[in-house]
């Protein structure tokens, strides 16, 4: 039944619509550099790097009481380093851009640290021979969670849409969670996980991204479900972040 | 004394003129005479009097009700030799009767029918049969002989696509087409992921899809009711038939259980795909198992000269296994005891009991983990049937029909030690009835009328925790119910008119309309249709969906009903029709009520059929000009769009020639404009990735689809009673790469730059399957 199917690129004509505002925002906890990043949508074929836009205001609060504007720093980046952040609070974007405001809110999770990282040899099956490398990790019982796996390999971060790696524990709540990355390695090999945690709607965008970039054979495709209120596109997050890494030896 | 005769005269003249003529019944069965097979919908006309006249019902039985006196009543099928009878009526008779088939003439297809101008003079319309010996020779995909595929080549039905074994009927969505197999319900119609059906056509005797114009004994879905009628078996004699081909084969038995009284048949299919990989020197690929099989068993007798007992039942499963690590296997099995009873000469009573059962299982076993997931649906249903044949000129029909769901949406098991949880998501019941009255009355020699009325309900009970939700589709409440108590009920009418109107001879036209409730609904996470999809019934957040259709129609036979033309238009409106919020998660969602939403939906099309039904080229053209659009508030800012399902233009040419007394060839040439579907009107940067940005929902299509197929029938021996032939086919015969689906993405060495990537899945696909029949 594995007949081969063919694939092949081909000419679609695509309508332009009209640019919307795309904006990436993260907060991470602890002591770290807020960043965001405001853009516009481009014409699918465009070859042309997307517009940036640089006459923003983007302030962050959060339900402690804090105000804090996050400074434009070139290229459609606003960064505000040595932000201190805590698990637990809510915090709140808004951007306003000529005379348009959007606003998101995210409640930083408690951190959920790897607990190690796990090297097995494996023979081959369909696979060359080699070592599976995994991150171990214990989710925390009666609550939901939600994960993002980052992985870096040989000091280069994957990060094609195919590597986009997401965890929830809806059939494993409470229970020690392995993180496999399904491929395998050979001595020498360097690989370092960041297991990030955050809380649902972020989640969502994520899943709903995951959609659009691998599975669009799904009912119908459709933008990811975005956290931000007004009309952009894009995601604002609040992460903890745990990492560790192993040299397969 | 006065001669017999005059006397007879003097009478007439006396007796007055409004004392009525005293009437009485012939009543009885019409088969076939070779092999005891009832003819479904023989008729039976009195010579010099064509307009008075019965037909056979679904189970061969007639009723002729005639004032006394002297008549021939000529007893016909298309395909086999007429009868005449003469009869004095002076009292009720019974009168069996068997029609011998015509001896095949090898230059002629016999399709073997009810009447040769039904097209023009039935009273149904929006309606397509099927002998499932006609469709041997239609080239299918593996050579697999399918009559869901084959229906697909005919107007108002549109396949879903390639590895899909759903289809869709005059604009309406996958799970409103009623498949009934001896009158029970299958949820599955499709083996491995759709490629296959899962109707064995060696067992099959008749396959009738209503597309419009439902009768009143029919219910619970909204836009087509496929009526799939098994063969009994041979009566008289033993005979075995089947085939083997290159991805199944298959294997008939049937036999006479007491000659003339009782058979059996038994029918079995199997793929073997993976016996190849047994050679393989893998081990994992050793161990593993693809395959499917269907399994058909029916067995009757009669019992005395008023009651006929039938057991059939319908076994099929598809299993995937790699090595032991993974396993999914999937299916249905239905049981069906029947009890005709003859009431009177004028009432046929019908009384069947049903179980039905779908459900899925998938096992894992790595890492010390053994993992088992199970879903179920079952049904327990009681049908009562009644015909009444009042006179020539009403036929009745009522009954009632009652059936007890059961759903079991997901269960999760793990073995000791595990790093997953048990979980149980909440079952659910509901009780579906119905009551129905029908009348088929002939008014005028021209004029005919069916209407009836059809009430059906809907209770949805514990034992089960039922959910409230907001707008948003967050949960705002939950209740748990006992067993039996009700969570909530729906109900209404459901009226079925329809009107015939004979311009000619040759010609008429007709007309109807009907209501349609649909209690249950399948939800499905993709566009190809999974095992894992999920039947849900109505509920206290579900509403039934309501399909309502007119239809108006042109027919006329030409040469002789050689040539038969159909032209209909329909126009349907549907209520409640659901779809799912963006990110919906219907996986093993206890919630997953929430994650719906609700809307309407409208369809519109004309359909034009032609079809020759005899001489050495037989076959079809049919073309639908056709749309369906659908409106809800949350999707595409609630603006109108199309379904997916919307197809403008869908044309289906099929060929089948005589060449000579052994050789036969065929061809299919099939074209579709490509179905609705959401591309992106831009692209963005978020998370270092190309992301494509959507906006209307459904604002493109498809590329065009086209393919044509060719087969070649080769009979290498044929006597009275055995035959073999070689079949070969090749299906997408120019090897037209069409679309299975487009994605867009970045490209994958130059990450910056954004492409549209096609994947098709099939070009040429030879295939040979060597039949037999002895």
């Amino acid at each position: 039944m594995l007949l081969a199917s063919c694939e092949k690129v081909v000419n679609i004509d695509l309508n332009n619509a009209a640019a919307q505002y795309v904006i990436e925002g993260a907060v991470y906890e602890g002591i770290d550099t807020v960043e965001v990043q405001i853009a516009k949508t481009t014409d699918y074929y465009g070859r042309a790097p997307q517009e940036q836009i640089n006459n923003a205001i983007v302030t962050l609060s959060d339900d402690a009481g804090n105000l804090t504007n996050i400074p434009f720093a070139g290229e459609g980046k606003y960064l505000l380093p040595n932000f201190q952040a805590f698990a637990g609070r809510r915090y709140d974007l808004k951007v306003v851009i000529n005379g348009n405001e959007f606003n998101a809110s995210s409640v930083m999770p408690q951190a959920v640290n790897i607990d190690s990282v796990s090297v097995e040899f494996k023979n081959a099956d369909f696979r060359a021979a080699g070592y599976e490398v995994a991150a171990r990790f214990t989710d925390a019982v009666n609550e939901k969670n939600f994960y993002r796996l980052v992985y870096i390999i040989n000091d280069t971060l994957q990060n094609t849409p195919n590597d986009l790696y997401l965890l929830d524990d809806k059939f494993n709540d409470g229970k020690p969670i392995r993180a496999d990355l399904f491929r395998r390695f050979e001595i020498g090999d360097k690989v370092e996980f960041e297991l990030l945690s955050m809380d649902e709607q972020v989640f969502d965008f994520f899943t709903t991204l995951n959609d659009v970039l691998n599975n669009q054979n799904g009912p119908a495709p459709a933008n990811p479900n975005s956290n931000i209120k007004g009309g952009a596109l894009g995601y604002f997050a609040t992460f903890t972040s745990s990492k560790k890494g192993i040299i397969v030896n | 004394m006065y001669p017999k005769r005059f006397l007879n005269f003097l009478m007439l003249f006396l007796i007055p003129h409004f004392v009525t003529a005293q009437t009485f019944t012939i009543s009885g069965n019409i088969k076939d005479a070779s092999n005891g097979e009832d003819l479904i919908g023989a008729i039976v006309t009195v010579k010099g009097q064509p307009n008075k006249g019965s037909s056979a019902n679904t189970y061969g039985f007639y009723s002729l009700t005639l004032p006394a006196g002297d008549y021939t009543l000529i007893y016909q099928y298309v395909g086999y030799t007429s009868k005449e009878e003469s009869i004095s009526l002076q009292r009720s008779q019974t009168l069996n009767v068997g029609l011998a088939p015509t001896s095949r003439n090898l230059d002629e297809v016999v399709v073997r029918t009810e009447r040769a101008d039904k097209n023009v003079s039935s009273m149904q319309m929006s309606v397509f049969k099927l002998d499932p010996k006609q469709i041997e020779s239609v080239p299918v995909l593996f050579g697999e002989k399918d009559i869901i595929k084959t229906l697909q080549l005919t107007p108002g039905v549109k396949a879903a696509g390639e590895g899909n074994a759903g289809f869709y009927v005059r604009g309406g969505a996958a799970d409103q087409n009623l498949i009934l197999l001896d009158e029970a319900p299958v949820y599955n119609a499709s083996h491995m992921l759709g490629f296959f059906s899962v109707f064995n056509s060696d067992a099959l005797k008749d396959v009738s899809l209503y597309k419009g114009a439902i009768p009143a004994e029919f219910g619970g879905r909204g836009s087509s009711v496929m009526d799939v009628k098994m063969r009994d078996g041979n009566n008289k004699n033993f005979g075995a038939s089947g085939g083997i081909g290159l991805i199944a084969s298959r294997l008939t038995l049937e036999g006479p259980i007491v000659k003339d009284k009782g058979s059996f048949i038994i029918s079995g299919r199997r793929t073997y795909a993976d016996l190849f990989l047994k050679l393989s020197s893998e081990d994992r690929l050793k161990n593993s198992k693809l395959y499917f099989y269907d399994l058909n068993v029916k067995a009757n007798y009669q019992l005395g000269k008023r009651d006929r007992i039938f057991i059939s039942g319908y076994f099929g499963r598809d299993v995937f296994g790699f090595s032991d690590v993974f396993g999914f296997d999937w299916g249905n099995a239905t049981a069906t005891i029947r009890w005709n009873h003859i009431i009177s000469n004028k009432i046929f009573s019908n009384t069947a009991l049903i179980f039905s059962n779908y459900n899925y299982r998938i096992k894992l076993q790595f890492d010390g983990e053994d993992i088992t997931i199970k879903s179920a649906i079952q049904d327990w249903n009681l049908k009562q049937d009644f015909n009444y044949t009042l006179n020539t000129n009403n036929n009745i029909k009522f009954g009632f029909n009652i059936i007890h769901h059961t759903f079991k949406p997901g269960s999760i098991t793990v073995g000791g030690n595990s790093n997953f949880n048990n979980q149980q998501l909440t079952g659910r019941k509901a009780l579906e009835g119905a009551l129905y009255v029908q009348n088929d009355m002939r008014i005028t020699d021209k004029l005919g009328v069916q209407y009836g009325l059809r009430y059906s309900g809907f209770n949805f009970m514990g034992d089960a925790t039922a959910y409230e939700f907001d707008k948003d589709g967050i949960k705002t409440s939950q209740r748990k119910y006992k067993e039996w108590e009700s969570i909530a009920y729906y109900g209404g009418f459901e009226p079925r008119i329809a009107a015939k109107y004979e311009l000619a001879a040759t010609s008429s036209i007709k007309a109807s309309y009907n209501r349609n409730y649909q209690y249950m609904h399948l939800l499905s996470n993709s566009t190809t249709s999974a095992p894992t999809d999920l039947w849900v019934p109505s509920s206290n957040n579900v509403k039934p969906q309501i399909v309502d259709q007119y239809s108006v129609g042109y027919f006329r036979n030409f040469k002789d009903n050689m040539f038969e033309l159909s032209l209909e238009a329909y126009y349907k409106t549907l209520q409640n029709q659901i779809d799912y919020r963006n990110g919906a998660d219907l996986i093993f969602n206890e919630e997953i009520e929430g994650e719906l939403v609700y809307g309407k939906g409208k369809a519109y099309g004309f359909e034009v059929l032609v079809r020759k039904q005899t001489g050495r080229l037989t076959g079809w053209v049919s073309y639908t000009l056709s749309r369906s659009l659908r409106q809800f508030d949350e999707i595409n800012n609630g603006s109108e769009y199309p379904a997916r399902q919307d197809r403008i233009h869908d044309l289906a040419i099929v060929a089948m020639y005589d060449l000579t007394k052994k050789l036969k060839i065929s061809g299919n040439w099939i074209y579709y404009t490509g179905s609705a579907t959401t591309f992106p009107s831009g692209k963005y940067v978020v998370n270092g990735m190309q992301v494509p940005y959507y906006t209307e929902r459904n604002g493109y299509r498809m590329p065009d689809y086209h393919r044509l197929d060719l087969g070649l029938t080769w009979v290498t021996r044929k006597t009275e009673r055995t035959e073999r032939s070689w079949n070969f086919s090749l299906y997408n015969a120019y090897g037209r790469q069409n679309a299975y689906t487009i994605s867009f993405r970045q490209n994958e060495d130059n990450p910056q730059q954004t492409e549209a990537v096609q994947v098709a899945l099939f070009t040429w696909v030879p295939s040979i399957t060597y039949n037999f029949k002895f």
